[in-house]
């Protein structure tokens, strides 16, 4: 599995070798054409060579996989590992590298922006670990680059030591992992649409979880991004309660209760800890208040606000002022919401662009098109390399193209037509709502 | 003001315990510094060698263009998951909250119906104060918590343009499709609870009847301490009040901003509209035409 990942990442490496040193105006190799940091570049020369250099497709498949998909594709959630387009393989892959150093190197660090650099770096550590058939004797290189690592070179030196240390015996780790997890799957999920459950009988189910690995995967699972909705939680206190109360009811009886596909113990075990905090807090922290105002100004304030309006008005101010907090953050979002279909009006134009370019070069291009039939969904799909034409040019282009928004939006209902995921046409028809 | 500006004075304002969890955007824009520009007219001019204090803070840079997407990409990522983490993480508070609070209201409904009268009308009204205030300040977290999903999302595109602008890339377009489908950004659900927190709050607070208003104030203030403390976060609701100002500050001072143009930057949408300001630093907008926001409230 890992042979045939990385023959496609070899092809997708070389078009976009070649893309890369057309943009550049470069004939030369990648290294002469970028003015690059000559202090920086002995150091890094080792790692670089190792460094798998992935195609863009890949650089964009790193999200995690859209959620979209795995709504569209509920036949196959069952078995994300087999029949997932490729598109969605790959970017768990990489993903999981980068939460499973995440995970390890939490441990180190912490969040400050400093650390959140080494984290970062450790994961290109992580990546040359994961792909040792793409790269030649990588181990050994890394550890050869370790040893080099002079000693002097106080910050980094000792961190890439400490990171490839780490990274070296997380490598051993990872194969018993996948087998967890992949035991482990079990893959539900429609995302929540509580809009719709509603109207269901009490017990939702309505767990989001994003599929927790695939085959290919050389990194550790992604967080099974579950989100607790308002009908989840209310079966969960259901099922506590039946239980005999919040102290009383274990994890494991409310899981089964709750007999919910996807929800796993560890779900469970966090959320019923956070309940028990959120009943408890209230009685444990009366007459500690004082200590809970972070600075004198704001009680001040507050008081005066208290004292001039008393408290009932001082509510009603503060949730006047919430309220239109709220009300500017809504505008704002639908604003965002019409970068995405600025967005996907652009990149079908780079689709289009790229399918005129692969029937030109049609022998070769057949290894980056996996799915062909998948095409004319592929505005929202990953599983197409982005080519670098003239970006700055379709950049600008971006801008006017502000002016053709109701072709925007015509080209984008075949899209969404196309596509089987409910979800961007929910979100798409708001804003066609309020564009037009 | 610039949106570097105003994202780093929110981020003074916010809560210590979010701070952290907020886009690394000030650093990111030092990590594409470094980037060499390949459109630099003059060829023989290399971008300065990044001092050491730089180094530290950053991974070396890979020399080829391709890592450095791959580079560049895995650290947003990173950022985004962290975005993910929290803001689920808070989500799931929050409806544990919401429904905490809903089960007070029915207890102290129930109270009121056993009972023909309270045995203490003042425990009753403290009671429902106490609610009421706990309703306002869950509503105030919430709201700051979309504020938390925009600000961060706005930052990531920031980031993208200035990225591809940098490097002659043409990442944004595609990363942010994928963004804008991650959880922190899908916040309907969170939507929903506001607005049933609204309506709730609608509700809990007509009813001036059953208010006994303290007539002297100092028990007004020691409510106010008493119910900050029974709210499970350790978030008064001073303290929420005091970020929600700040937040509507930085919308409004992110409005002002444009030193591009660009029809999707939030001032030469609001540009028009915002008679106050005057700060139409940018041409009219040729998608405002297109535009039909019905934003009948102007700004504060």
């Amino acid at each position: 599995m890992n042979g045939k990942k990385w023959t496609y990442t070899a092809l997708c490496v070389q078009r976009s070798g070649e893309k890369q040193l057309n943009n550049m105006g470069a004939s030369g190799t990648m290294s002469s054409s970028i003015p690059v940091i000559p202090a920086l570049e002995g150091k890094y020369q080792k790692l670089a060579d190792s460094f798998p250099v992935i195609s863009e497709k890949e650089l964009s498949n790193t999200l995690l996989p859209d959620r979209n998909q795995m709504v569209s594709d509920s036949g196959l959630q069952n078995s994300p590992l087999v029949s997932r387009p490729s598109s969605d393989i790959v970017p768990i892959q990489v993903n999981q590298t980068s939460h499973f150093v995440n995970a390890q190197s939490a441990s180190l660090v912490g969040y400050t922006g400093q650390n959140n650099a080494m984290s970062w770096s450790a994961e290109s550590l992580q990546d040359i670990l994961d792909f040792p058939e793409n790269v030649t004797g990588g181990n050994s290189q890394i550890e050869t680059h370790n040893s080099l690592m002079p000693s002097g070179d106080n910050g980094r030196g000792t961190d890439w030591q400490k990171w490839a240390d780490q990274l070296m015996s997380v490598e051993d780790n990872m194969d018993s992992n996948w087998s967890e997890i992949l035991a482990d799957v079990d893959v539900p999920t429609l995302e929540p649409k509580q809009i719709q459950t509603v109207s269901r009988p009490p017990v939702p189910t309505t767990i989001e979880a994003y599929p927790v690995s695939s085959p290919s995967s050389t990194g550790a699972s992604i967080k099974p991004r579950m989100r607790w909705t308002p009908e989840l939680h209310e079966s969960f206190v259901e099922a506590v309660n039946q239980l005999g109360g919040s102290e009383r009811a274990t994890p494991k009886g409310v899981l089964k209760l709750m007999n919910v596909e996807g929800l796993t113990i560890y779900h469970v075990k966090s959320h019923l800890q956070k309940y028990r905090t959120a009943r408890y807090k209230p009685e444990l922290s009366e007459g500690t208040s004082e200590k809970k105002t972070s600075s004198i100004d704001e009680m001040v304030s507050m008081d005066i606000k208290n004292k001039s309006l008393g408290f009932t008005d001082a509510l009603k101010l503060q949730m006047e002022v919430q309220k239109q907090l709220h009300e500017q953050l809504e505008i704002q979002r639908n604003l965002q919401l019409r970068i995405e279909e600025q967005g996907k009006y652009l990149q079908m134009m780079f689709e289009q662009q790229r399918k005129m370019e692969n029937e030109r070069q049609k022998p070769s291009s057949s290894s980056l098109d996996d799915n062909p039939t998948e095409k004319p969904k592929a505005s929202e799909r990953d599983d197409q390399c982005i080519s670098d034409k003239d970006p700055k040019n379709s950049t600008e282009k971006s801008s006017q193209k502000s002016t053709s928004q109701i072709e925007v939006q015509d080209v984008n209902k075949t899209n969404i037509d196309s596509r089987c995921s409910p979800r961007p046409n929910k979100r798409a028809r708001p804003d066609e709502a309020t564009m037009s | 003001m610039k949106f570097g500006k105003e994202f780093g004075i929110h981020l003074e304002q916010t809560l210590p315990e979010w701070r952290d969890k907020y886009l690394c955007y000030k650093l990111l824009k030092r990590f594409l510094k470094r980037i060499p520009n390949p459109t630099a007219v003059d060829s023989d001019h290399n971008p300065p060698p990044p001092d050491a204090a730089v180094d530290r803070d950053f991974p070396p840079l890979p020399p080829h263009l391709a890592d450095l997407q791959e580079w560049f990409v895995r650290i947003l990522d990173e950022e985004i998951e962290k975005f993910n983490d929290f803001y689920v993480d808070k989500e799931e508070e929050f409806v544990i909250r919401f429904k905490e609070l809903k089960e007070r209201i029915e207890q102290v409904k129930e109270k009121s119906w056993k009972d023909g009268n309270f045995t203490s009308e003042s425990e009753f009204s403290d009671e429902m104060m106490a609610i009421r205030k706990d309703f306002v300040t869950i509503h105030g977290e919430m709201v700051l918590l979309k504020n938390y999903s925009s600000l961060n999302f706005a930052g990531i595109i920031k980031i993208l343009k200035k990225y591809d602008k940098r490097t002659g890339g043409l990442l944004r377009v595609h990363f942010t499709q994928l963004t804008l489908r991650q959880p922190f950004f899908t916040i309907e659900p969170l939507t929903l609870l506001v607005h049933e927190c609204e309506e709730n709050l609608e509700l809990l607070f007509p009813l001036e009847a059953e208010v006994v208003e303290s007539s002297s104030k100092q028990p007004d203030a020691i409510n106010i301490n008493r119910s900050s403390s029974s709210s499970s976060s350790e978030v008064g609701t001073s303290d929420v009040y005091r970020r929600t100002i700040d937040a509507m500050r930085t919308i409004k001072g992110l409005k002002k901003e444009s030193s591009t143009f660009n029809p999707l930057s939030f001032a030469s949408i609001f540009g028009n509209q915002d008679i106050d300001t005057g700060a139409i630093t940018t041409q009219h907008s040729p998608s405002d035409s297109t535009i039909s926001y019905h934003d009948k409230k102007r700004t504060v």
